[in-house]
This record gives C-alpha cells, structure tokens and sequence, in this order.
C-alpha cells in the first residue's frame, strides 16, 4: 500500500506516523500511513485508489480532534489535508471567505480581523482548528446563543465522496436554496459522508464591545444555577452564559458583546452576587470562556474516564445536572442547554436516559476507544431515524471507507 | 367516485377528500401561473397518522403526490404532478407545544407563519423568518422552500430557526428527525429544510422562536440612481452595522405604490429608495442609526426620512410590502424572480437586470433585500400574448445568468421548483445534481415524493 501511494502522491506526500504526532495513535491502533495530498485532484485520485482497494482512511485537518466522538475501527490511512491552506476567496465588503480544508482558521481570524469582521465561532479545538475540521465537527464553541451552530456558518462546501466525485453544495452568497441543502448534513459528520476540500464561511463585523466577566463563588450547582436562570430571566441576552466546575463548587461567566453603551448598561444589572456568598464579578482580560469549556476534558483521568456531551432544554438542565456524580467535572451553555462532563464511566446510562427524557441527548465525545464504543450500542437505538443515517452513509459512501466506526 | 377516490375516502374522513373538477381547479398551481396540471384528487389530513396512511397507500400504488402548504409558493414547487395526488396541510393548523422559556415550539406545518406569532404575542416572542405572504403562507410551507423575507438579513432564514421535524417517507414510515435540542450528529433536518417535498411530508416542526425586539428604528432614504442607494448598502455592510432589513425599491416601484391604496409617501422623484430598519434594544441603537444615515448621504442620498412613530414605521413598510399587489395590477400576469448576488456586487446587478427588461420593453419594478443581496424583479405582462409570455420567459432566465456571472445563486428563497430546473446544470457541476439524487434516492427511491421538482431527474 505505502509504494501505491507513493506512486500516486510522490514520497513527500507519504509518511509513516511519528512517535508522538497527533495520529500515531488512533483510538488504541497505529494508522499504516498518513498522506498529506496537495491539491483536490491528489485526493479525489487517493480516494479512488482507496475505494478500489477498500482502504479505510480517516480524513483529518491537522489531527486535533481525531480522538473525539465515536471510536474509529481499522483505519489504515490518515488523509491528512493540512497541505491544502489556500484562501480560495476572500471578498470582505460581502462579509465572506472560502479556504481549503486545511487552512488554520487562526489564519481566516487574523484576515478577517483585519477588516474589522470575524468568523464568528470559537470551537474548543480553539487555534488547532482548520477550515474544514471546524465545519467537519460542526462544534460551535461558548458563543453559541449569540452566533448560533456551524451550521449557520457554512455558506456552501466543495467536497470529494469516497469514489473521487467532486461536487459542491450551497455557494458562496447568504442565501441560497437552489437544490439539496448538502451543506447541512455534512457540517458535524466527521468525515463519514465526504471528504470536504473547502469551505466557505460567512464573516461578521466585529462588535464595538465584546467583554466576559466571571464570578467564581464556589457555589453548589444549584445556587449557580438558579443565578444562570435568573440571569436568562433577565432578558440579558448575553453572547455567552456558561457554568463550570464541580457539582460541589461552581461558577458563572457571562458574556456580552454589542454597543458600548448597551454592553455597561446590561453589565451594571447584574446582580452583584450570590446572597450570603463572598465574591464578586470579575472582568476577564481575555474575551470569552473558552478556557472554561476545554476544563472537562482536561479533568479526564481514571475516576472521570469519559467526557460526555450533551444537550437539553435549558428547563431540564437542572434534573440532568443534579444526577452528576460529586467527582464530575462540568462546563455548560445555561443559555443554550449545551455542554460536556467527564464523569465516571458508570454515571453515562443514567445520564443517557434522563437527557432523552427531557428531549434532548448526551452522547459519548471523549475517552478510551472501548467508553467511545459503548456510545453506538446505548445512544444511537435503532430505529427508522438511524436506519436513514446508515442509508445515506452507504449512498454517498458505498464501499464504506470514510471514517469506520462513527456511522455504522 | 373512482376506485382511487373510494380508496383514500376509506383512509381519511370523506369531508378531507376533494375530488369534484371545480374543487381540483384551485389546486392547478401555486403562485406561479406559468405551470399548471390537474391532480387527480386532493387529501387535507389533520394528523401525521393520516399522512402517513395516505403515503403507504400511494406508495402501494405507485402513484405520485405533491405536498401544498397555502400555494403562495413562487416556483411552481407546489404544482401537481401529472396523474398525482395532492396532499394539503391546511388543516394540520395547530400549535401543539410551546415552550416560553426553551423558545421553541412544535407546530404542524399548516400554521400560518403569522398565526403563530400572534399566539406567541403575550409571551413577548415570534418566529423570525417574515416572507412577504406571511399572512396566508404555512410554516411548512415555509420548512419546504426555506423562506427568508426582509428581515433575515440580520434574523436568518426558516433554516436557522428550525430545531425538528417530524418527516413522514414517501411509504408511509413516520421520522422524528431533531427537536428541541437538535440533533447529537447527523443534522438531517436540516437537510429535509428547502427540500421542496421531494424527500417526503413534513408534518410537524419544532420551531426556535426569537424575543420580540424592544424597539425599532426605521429610516427611509432616497438616492438619485439605484447605483447610489446599491452602493449605500454596501457602505453600510462595510461599516459593520447588522441591520434587521435593508430593502430597496426602484423607481417603477416607487411610482405604482405611490399610485396605490399602500401609498407609503415615498419620494416620486428618486431614482431608488431604501428603506433600512435596525431592532434591539435602546441603547443598542443609536450609533448604528447614525452610521447608517452618514452611509446614506456619503452615496448621496437626496433625502433621509426617519419614523417618527409605530404607525409611520407600518406606513413605510406598507409601501414596501404591497409592491407585489400591487404590481398585479400592471398586467394580467406578474412573474416574480429570485436571484442572489454578493452584495458588492448589487449596483452592476440591478443595472444589468433593468437592461434585460427595458431592451425587451418589459414593465420590471425592482426590489431587492439588499442586506443579502438578493433581488426580486417582479416582470409584468399578458400570458394570452404568447409573444409577451416569452420575452418575460427569455428575460427571467437571462436575469438568473446574470447572478450566477456574478458569483451568485438562482434562487434565495422561492425555490428551484418547476420554474428553475433547466438552470441547476448552469449552476452545479454533474458531480452535484449526482449526489443531489442519490440522496433523494435514499428518501423515495420509487420516486414518488414530488417528482420532477427540484433537481432534473435524468442526466442532461
């Protein structure tokens, strides 16, 4: 396999993992190679070769986010796209910009910000992130109830299916609605349907004010959040309103962007406190909570061993937090209903069934490939919904090479 | 009755059935006149179930249905298919669930969009997407072509504000795709949102709904030229002011309004106006009006007119809002178009559209949600005159060339329908109209969901 591809892609482009780089090790089994195709031809023709011969490859940005979400099987070849990092459009006085897949979007940051506009989502892979690993994962970040999902993002996409068919879905204009919206189901599907070559985002204008303040109280959970829902009540409408912590000791980050004059005005009623609890709001110097949403998966050990992400009306948030164990690890959008957990690996059927209950869901996203297999057995049951997700996988990839273990 | 007639009578109450030729009449066609063919019975089922027992049923016998909303729809995606049943959702017009502090909602997808925003009014909320025949159009409707209107530019379209739904297949299986929360993986609502029921009958929707605005401001500007007020818009996108809408009338628009019972007090003079409104909250507004007025007179602006109260706002709009009306009484027949450029680059475009109708000697008032680029040149001429009806015919698709010389799309909001299939090779590499049918293959792989629709179905 490693001469055929050389043949195909040239040596350079060809690698065995090195100890040590982010795909050495994929969920407990070394990859045979990882390809680095320069151009959306080298792919297409990698991907017809792979179909021919039933290679199964995983396609990756700079390889970040591999170990997240359901456990990958068998995976011979790491389709790496980091070398295709070209703006392919930039056009910012009609607030727009398509990029290759492997494009930092640190780099569509710094363009963008250079005309006053960003590209607004802050995905917890945080700088790591490319152009089309974002819209492949299709994880919005902690600004959410402002900006709203990836999926709202993504203007249109060019992308290869596993036989080398090129296509293109949406465009490159705010709207769009000529044919099927393939867009949407290939933003978060983790390269089991295709393999995106670029994206075009949408930008926005950077607001006048955009501040986050914090008030770390040491609450119990439910104090916290009957502030957080107090804050919602409020009619605040912050960009962002996260709680973070422990079941025993909890805090609040509010976030709020827009005019200057609006921004005070919204900052100067919040309450100032907890009642009977010291500590106050805090300014952040930085914007935003991102470090506050990366803290469950840096609180993964042997007593939190999986990271559970969920999601529920933000009503049924307290019933689903108050079954957290005490050693779990939190962050949540209170605005939203969003967040993630490491817990002990016992907790997740509990926390499954009270999260469908409620209408919403909590699935496995992070550690050991066997805690990330339990999630295709309890998560996803069988039914005529999953029957069509498998159908489409097979329409768009019949020889079932694309990423094995995530969609099947 | 025929066997089919007595076979859905025994489906359905015999009361949703229609099947005389005077009723079938009104079910020709939507909108759009250009298209029209007979179904061979009509269902208004009030549940999915019925739906559901009507599709298997067709599904057994092979025979083609099209889903109707309210018929407003403007590409003919409505439009019966030859020897096909239509399946009305009139009737599925309750509002089953809200969920105030959740802001969402589950609706059938008869709802008229305005229906539901009046019921949500005690609450302080709505639902956002505000398509010109909001008053008569349903939320399925609305889910099926993914309707937008004046105010998504800052708000978004029926796509952004759609959590769910509840798909009901071409044989009769029942899906429940998304909810409140949306979907952990796969967002295959998402794909159903503009799908034209093609894939299959959405039946319910799980709606978000959006806090109304505290206030509103609203200004009208008149521009000697539509180059000028294009450019205003693009000044004011540059200078990173989101307002709720942003429209622009030419002037033949501005003449048959002011003619009109919607006469809005919009100056004769001007060559365009825009009418541009910013929500939110009081403190939020006041600098971005003020950018917005200095764009405006920076590209010229002959004069800018600010509301001055709830009612001179609703007075402005009314303008803006009867255009389509009031075109009708133009001419017999009004074709209204749907095209979407980049917003830098709106003045060629509205330009270049004016030269294909003035060359052809066609009446085009000219409006435009120009916050998204997206034009509507509304051609008016007599469908007796075969001459006529193809000048405005030949005009339309040079028209929706044009967007797509220009980076743009054929369609915004109204749909592929019947009205733009010849179009999609024009703007899809045959990689994507494959992929387009594979999926719908997956959904109706006997075809029988609102065929014909949406995607060409044979290779050109």
């Amino acid at each position: 396999m490693i001469s055929r591809l050389e043949e195909l892609l040239g040596p350079d482009a060809v690698e065995t993992p090195a100890p040590g780089s982010p795909w050495a090790n994929l969920d407990g089994f070394e990859p045979e190679a990882v390809v680095h195709p320069a151009t959306e031809e080298e792919t297409a023709a990698l991907l017809r070769k792979a179909s021919e011969h039933g290679w199964l490859l995983v396609p990756s940005g700079r390889g970040h986010a591999l170990g997240r979400g359901p456990a990958l099987k068998g995976v011979k070849i790491v389709l790496a796209l980091d070398r295709m990092r070209e703006v392919t459009y930039e056009e910012p006085e009609d607030l727009v910009i398509s990029a290759q897949a492997g494009l930092p979007v640190e780099e569509i940051r710094e363009r963008a910000g250079k005309h006053g506009l960003r590209l607004a989502l802050e995905p917890p892979m945080g700088e790591k992130a490319t152009a089309g690993g974002l819209a492949a994962l299709g994880r919005s970040g902690s600004s959410r109830a402002r900006d709203g999902r990836v999926r709202d993002h993504v203007l249109g996409v060019r992308a290869l299916l596993s036989d080398g068919t090129l296509f293109s879905a949406g465009g490159r204009v705010v709207k769009n609605v000529a044919g099927y919206d393939l867009v949407r189901p290939l933003v978060g599907s983790r390269g089991t349907l295709a393999v995106l070559t670029e994206v075009t985002y949408k930008l926005r204008p950077l607001p006048p004010m955009d501040r986050t303040w914090i008030l770390e109280s040491g609450a119990a959970l439910e104090e916290i959040l009957s502030l957080g829902k107090a804050l919602v009540e409020m009619g605040l409408e912050p960009a962002a309103l996260g709680a973070w912590g422990s079941p025993s000791s909890g805090s609040l980050g509010i976030r709020l962007s827009g005019e200057e004059e609006d921004v005070l005005a919204r900052r100067n009623r919040l309450p100032c406190s907890l009642p009977g609890r010291p500590g106050e709001w805090i300014e952040r110097e930085e914007t935003g909570l991102l470090p506050f949403e990366v803290l469950p998966w840096e609180a993964l050990d042997e007593g939190r061993e999986i990271l559970l992400r969920f999601a529920l009306p933000p009503s049924a948030l307290e019933g689903f937090l108050s079954l957290l164990p005490g050693e779990s690890v939190f962050f949540v959008d209170l605005a939203t209903g969003r967040g993630e957990a490491a817990v002990p690996r016992e907790s997740y059927p509990v926390l499954r069934k009270q999260a469908a209950s409620s209408r919403g869901f909590c699935v496995v996203e992070g550690g050991p490939p066997t805690a990330r297999g339990l999630e295709a057995a309890l998560a996803r049951p069988e039914g005529p919904e999953r029957n069509l997700a498998l159908a489409l996988k097979k329409a768009l990839d019949p020889a079932g090479i694309l990423s094995p273990g995530r969609l099947d | 009755m025929d066997a089919l007639a007595e076979d859905l009578a025994a489906l359905v109450n015999r009361e949703s059935l229609l099947t005389e030729p005077d009723y079938l009449m009104t079910y020709e066609c939507d909108s759009l006149s250009f298209f029209k063919q007979r179904p061979r019975a009509v269902v208004l089922p009030r549940t999915t179930e019925e739906v559901s027992r009507i599709l298997a049923y067709l599904s057994r016998k092979g025979i083609p249905f099209t889903a109707r909303g309210s018929g407003t729809g403007l590409s003919g995606g409505a439009t019966p298919v030859e020897g096909g049943v239509v399946i009305s959702l009139a009737r599925m017009d309750r509002i089953l669930e809200v969920h105030p502090r959740d802001r969402c909602a589950l609706v059938q997808a008869g709802v008229v969009n305005t229906a539901l925003s009046k019921a949500l009014e005690p609450l302080g909320l709505h639902f956002a997407p505000d398509p010109a025949s909001q008053p008569v159009c349903s939320l399925g409707g609305n889910v099926g072509e993914n309707a937008g209107g004046p105010h998504c530019f800052k708000h978004g379209m029926t796509l952004n504000h759609t959590l769910g739904l509840t798909l009901v297949l071409p044989g009769g299986e029942v899906l429940h795709l998304g909810g409140p929360c949306g979907e952990p993986d796969l967002d295959l609502a998402g794909l159903v949102v503009a799908s034209e029921g093609t894939l299959g009958i959405v039946t319910e929707i799980w709606v978000r709904l959006t806090p109304n605005p505290e206030t509103f401001r609203t200004l009208l500007a008149s521009f000697r030229s539509l180059e000028d007020c294009s450019r205003a818009v693009s000044r004011i996108v540059r200078a990173g002011i989101v307002p709720s809408a942003m429209e622009i009338l030419d002037k033949k628009s501005i003449e048959i309004v002011e003619a009109s019972v919607n006469k809005a007090g919009y100056p004769l003079e001007a060559g365009a106006v825009l009418l541009v409104e910013l929500d939110g909250r009081p403190e939020e507004m006041e600098r971005p009006l003020s950018a917005v007025e200095e764009a405006c007179r920076k590209e010229g602006a002959l004069e800018v007119e600010f509301a001055k109260d709830p009612e001179h706002r609703m007075k402005l709009w009314k303008g803006r809002k009867g255009v389509y009306g009031t075109a009708g009484r133009l001419a017999p027949d009004v074709y209204v178009m749907d095209g979407v450029v980049p917003r830098n680059r709106l003045a060629e475009a509205l330009h270049r559209i004016q030269e294909v109708t003035d060359s052809r000697g066609l009446v085009c008032p000219n409006i435009a949600h120009a916050g998204d680029g997206n034009v509507h040149p509304t051609i008016c001429y007599d469908g007796r005159d075969p001459e006529q009806a193809q000048k405005a015919e030949e005009a339309g698709r040079e028209i929706l060339r044009i967007c797509l010389e220009l980076g743009g799309t054929i369609t915004g909001e109204h749909g592929v329908g019947l009205e733009k299939l010849s179009l999609m090779p024009e703007m899809f590499p045959p990689g994507s109209l494959r992929v387009m049918r594979r999926v719908k293959a997956v959904f109706d792989p006997a075809g029988l969901a609102n065929p014909g629709k949406l995607i060409p179905l044979e290779e050109p």
